[in-house]
């Protein structure tokens, strides 16, 4: 076990390589040119050129993304271009909220998905099950944005129940932390649950084919441990391998929906940086979803060693 | 069941452990339902051994998962009655069968590598038995998971309770289904090809181990298998099942030597010991057929080197040709078919 969490830590270098490099190219590669902005309106050529030459934008690519890697070995991820705050700090502003957003999601489509997917699986066929079906695909054929429009329509505009904007800090209040962040969890868990649904539906159907499912029933054990612990353990070892790549997904769909519901994450954090070409911001950011990511992944393969023992073995 | 009815001679015999009458199970198909069971009728008693032989497909296992309250969804049983030391399994609740299963009647499966969960250790799937049916806590559950794992030859006992399946041998899992299964002390053990999937060596010690349970738990064992060799070995009694039906039961060693079945004898000319006069191996011609066409008639008929105009005309049914031998062959009297001589 501590094997695996080494060779993941150790996978995160190259990784992290690779994705800073390719953001760094692709944001030289969009037109448009940060010292323009930065010189300001009236800026004379000579004082862009110069203000171009402080930042070493006139420097060949390559030299200003190895003086990045440099930095960021020394424990430096670099000042924002713009707002004059170190992009490390800024990060570490943010990141709870990003972070929060996304743990509630997960919860809600694991919430969802656990029971609608154990009611689907095991009346395969019925009608709780096309149902269930049918809502899963809704749920995945939905966008956010309209998902986001009707939950605040109904749950902070025409009944004012939820706050529909804002964020406040789990430390300053958990309950005012969780109202704040209801909807926005709604919003981005539902295509993950009802992916994970689908999911945990089709596992299930698979497993209570197996022959160790006919032994379940032959021991006289209750159809509540038939499927509860028999069937749930092996169909959920697929589910989390969903899960850990709904963990991506769902720290890319936050950004989107840190827009519509006004929270201050690395999302809108993001946006900013890229719409003023903030370099710095921009892979800082990245530097840190490519970390969640691992370490999501991480937790995942942990877990699915506890439901697969012969994963855990090797 | 009335005492005045003369059919039944269990007026001086112990009551069966496990008693079959008129059994008809149909699958549902593609074009309605098929029979895949007909007219199937047996007794087991307490320290009896019943073998179930036949082809692949003749219906051993179909048999074998009535008894269990088992069978797919899609199965409908028309008619006939199970009865488990007396309580009836045809049509009964759901309840009924849970409680019966795993602690009055239990079932070794034919496929050792599956029939094991992955995701739980072996001491826990043989403890949750008695845990459900004798209310055992975990700790006493524990032990007698060890203790199980010791009666069924497993060394290290103590140990192996917390290994996971994928850590057996075949042969070893194959042990560990049997510790599952009698971890209640049922009465009765449906053994369904046990070692079929199994090489030689381990067969044979795994009969032994069966045979010795069997004597320590007075079970009644219904052995299932295609290999009339380990009948030979085992068996009080044999059934021999052709297309879903019983086409021959007698004594084990009445049914070796003088089998009143053509098909019997077919299946005795072809165990791997016996060779014809060229030195090959013989086989039945032909394969049984499928549900859904069975000839007119005897099923065997198309197949048989015996075979006359009445074979295909009336389905023959199967009657008492000598006391404690029955057969369905029309001709049974007029032939001289071959045994074996042990
Ligand atoms: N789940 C099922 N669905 C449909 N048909 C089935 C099913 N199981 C068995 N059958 C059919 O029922 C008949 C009897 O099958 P059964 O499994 O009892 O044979 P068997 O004697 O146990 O054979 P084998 O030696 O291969 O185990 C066969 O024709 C088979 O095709
Ligand atoms: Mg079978």
């Amino acid at each position: 076990m501590t094997r695996l969490v080494v060779r993941r830590l150790l996978s995160l270098i190259p990784l992290l390589l690779i994705v800073t490099f390719l953001t760094f190219s692709l944001i030289l590669l969009v037109p448009g040119d940060p010292a323009v902005t930065l010189a300001g309106d009236n800026a004379t050529p000579e004082q862009i050129d110069a203000t171009r030459e402080r930042l070493g934008l006139n420097d060949p690519m390559l030299v200003q993304y190895g003086k990045w890697v440099g930095d960021v070995l020394t424990g430096d991820l670099g000042t924002s271009l713009y707002r004059n705050e170190q992009v490390s700090e800024t990060i570490i502003d943010r990141l709870p909220v990003t972070l929060s957003l996304t743990f509630l999601a997960l919860v809600v489509a694991l919430v969802v998905a656990i029971p609608a997917g154990l009611i689907a699986g095991t009346r395969a066929g019925r009608a709780s099950d096309k149902v269930a079906t049918v809502a899963a695909s809704v749920g995945v054929a939905t966008p956010s944005f309209l998902l986001a429009l009707i939950l605040l329509l109904f749950f902070a505009i025409w009944n004012p129940w939820l706050p529909a904007t804002g964020y406040v800090a789990l430390e300053d209040s958990p309950w005012e932390w969780f109202r704040h962040l209801v909807l926005p969890a709604i919003t981005l868990g539902t295509a993950a649950a009802a992916e994970m649904t689908r999911q945990l539906r089709s596992s299930l159907v698979d497993v209570l084919k197996q022959d160790y499912i006919r032994t379940a029933w032959s021991k006289g054990l209750a159809s509540r441990v038939v499927v509860g612990k028999h069937a749930l353990k092996n169909a959920a070892a697929p589910m989390l391998t969903v899960a850990g790549l709904q963990v991506t997904v769902l720290l890319g769909g936050s950004i989107i929906v840190e827009q519509i519901f006004g929270l201050p994450g690395l999302g809108q954090l993001v946006i900013s940086a890229v719409n003023s070409r903030d370099l710095p911001m921009i892979q800082g950011v990245v530097v840190a979803s490519v970390i969640i990511a691992v370490l999501a992944n991480l937790v995942v393969d942990l877990l699915y060693g506890y439901l697969n023992p012969k994963v855990r073995a090797q | 069941m009335t005492a005045s009815e003369p059919t039944l001679a269990g007026a001086d015999r112990r009551s069966p452990v496990l008693s079959i009458e008129n059994l008809t199970v149909e699958l549902a198909g593609e074009h309605g339902h098929v029979r895949v069971l007909d007219d199937v009728n047996f007794e087991i008693g307490a320290r009896e051994t019943l073998g179930l032989v036949g082809e692949s497909g003749s219906g051993k296992t179909i048999t074998a998962l009535s008894v269990m309250g088992l069978l797919p969804k899609s199965a409908r049983i028309p008619s006939g009655s199970i009865e488990m030391e007396g309580e009836q399994i045809v049509g009964c609740p759901l309840s009924d069968l849970q409680r019966l299963r795993g602690s009055r009647m239990a079932m070794v499966f034919q496929e050792p590598m599956t029939s094991l969960n992955p995701a739980f250790t072996v001491g826990d799937q043989i403890g949750e038995t008695v845990r459900r049916h004798r209310g055992a806590s975990r700790r006493a559950a524990r032990a007698r998971a060890v203790e199980m794992l010791d009666l069924v030859g497993i060394p290290n006992a103590a140990r192996r309770v917390r290994s996971y399946p994928h850590e057996f041998s075949g042969g070893m899992r194959q042990r560990v289904m049997m510790a599952i299964a009698l971890a209640c002390e049922p009465a009765l053990l449906i053994a369904d090809e046990p070692t079929t999937a199994l090489d030689v060596t381990i067969q044979a010690q795994l009969l032994d181990l069966l045979r010795d349970l069997q004597d320590q738990l007075d079970l009644a064992l219904l052995f299932i298998t295609h290999d009339l060799g380990v009948v030979a070995d085992i068996c009080d009694r044999v059934m021999v099942m052709y297309a879903g039906q019983v086409i021959e039961g007698a004594d084990a060693e009445t049914l070796f030597e003088h089998p009143e079945h053509p098909y019997t004898e077919g299946l005795l000319r072809a165990m791997p010991h016996i060779e014809t006069r060229s030195g090959e191996l013989f086989s039945i011609p032909g394969s049984p057929p499928a549900p859904l066409d069975r000839p007119p008639g005897c099923a065997f008929n198309p197949r048989c080197g015996y075979a006359e105009p009445t074979c295909t005309a009336d389905a023959p049914p199967l009657r008492s040709i000598e006391p404690n031998h029955t057969t369905r062959c029309l001709l049974a009297e007029k032939l001289r078919l071959q045994g074996v001589q042990e």
